[in-house]
């Protein structure tokens, strides 16, 4: 039997400090507190579930729900990032294909991927040192429709499911959803934030009421957290695969320059 | 929202994997329109529009933002990802 041995969340991109340095500090260290969090589980694979930004996805072949299979990845460099190749772990993630097809839930297995900045942001901070596995695991939000909160919840009980029963014994499995919280991206509304509406959403999964968040609808997301806060499906997935897990709020700074509400999140685990 | 025209999504999908040709945007964005047969009464706004024209447009939005960034008029500032990085 494997283990979870951590679960945590944050948002996937960082943003221009200029003119707003202290509020980016906060942003900042707040992901490097996650990620000394995350580091302090000694994980053996790091699951980093998140949405690709249609740099390794087309519009016309949807892939909703996909994962990375590879040994070895080059990132894609997008914002600057670098394309240093970081290992993956194609046993765990193709197994975890074949676990959840048996079980009626089909992952896509998309070629030559590339991961961008939503896996590569996160993963640049909770390991520099690029020590740990990753297995790239995509709730697609970018395609309409969307993974739901009903599915992306059924995709955590699914991980979970198949980390304590299958993968290996001696796994230790992390978890890091990417994406989010309220943001509008590339639509008239880009700036705006929905500041209550995020910490509501950090609050009912810090009290281990994440379950309820799987019976929202995409539709009511995107009133209320935007089209770029549809990537909380990532954050649902991790909650489904920690069920009644408590958590605790690591940072929140409302950015309307970075078009984000900037969160980071630890679950209480084990 | 509007459908988007005939040959966008083509075009910004062979950008995404052939970032030699971003170049073209700016410096002759007729040879990407006629390769992937843009509509010509969407040139302009292509050329010159803003994110809200874009969208308007039936763009998907995270195509406006690329687009926007590779044109040179990006909705929000470039900065240099090494702020954070250098000293992770």
């Amino acid at each position: 039997m494997g283990t979870i041995v951590g679960a945590f969340a944050m948002s996937h991109v960082l943003g221009s400090p200029f003119g707003l340095e202290e509020q980016a500090e906060r942003v900042f260290c707040g992901m490097r507190e996650l990620g000394r969090r995350l580091r302090e589980t000694r994980p053996t694979v790091l699951v980093v579930i998140t949405s690709d930004h249609l740099n390794n996805f087309k519009l016309g072949e949807p892939m909703p729900f996909a994962i990375g299979t590879a040994d070895i990845y080059t990132p894609y460099g997008d914002m600057g990032l670098s394309t240093e190749p970081i290992a993956g772990n194609a046993g765990f993630a193709n197994g975890f294909v074949t676990f959840a097809a048996q079980r009626g839930f089909a992952l896509a297995k998309p070629p030559r991927l590339r991961p961008d900045h939503g896996v590569m942001i996160p993963l640049g901070i909770v390991d520099p040192a690029r020590e740990i596995a990753v297995v790239p695991l995509y709730v697609n939000t970018v395609y309409t429709p969307a993974p739901t909160p009903e599915q992306s919840w059924r995709l955590g009980e699914l991980l979970r499911e198949y980390v304590t029963n299958v993968s290996s014994g001696d796994e230790r499995v992390a978890l890091l959803a990417g994406g989010g919280l309220s943001h509008w991206l590339g639509v008239p509304e880009e700036g705006r934030v929905n500041e209550a509406w995020d910490r509501w959403f950090m609050d009912v999964l810090a009290h281990g009421q994440g379950q309820g968040l799987s019976q929202l609808t995409n539709e009511q997301i995107l009133i209320d957290a935007g089209n770029g806060g549809l990537e909380v499906n990532a954050w649902i997935t991790v909650a489904g695969a920690v069920p009644d897990a408590t958590g605790e709020c690591l940072f929140y700074e409302a950015i309307p320059a970075w078009a984000s509400g900037m969160a980071g999140m630890s679950f209480n685990v084990g | 929202m509007a459908v988007v025209p005939r040959g966008i999504n083509t075009l910004i999908e062979h950008l995404i994997d052939t970032p030699a040709d971003r170049a073209l945007i700016r410096n002759d964005p007729e040879v990407l329109f006629d390769r992937f047969e843009i509509p010509a009464e969407v040139r302009e706004t292509l050329r010159s529009g803003g994110r809200d024209d874009l969208y308007r447009l039936g763009i998907h939005p995270n195509f406006v933002i690329k687009w926007l960034i590779w044109s040179g008029r990006p909705t929000m500032p470039f900065f240099p990802i090494d702020y954070y990085f250098a000293r992770r």
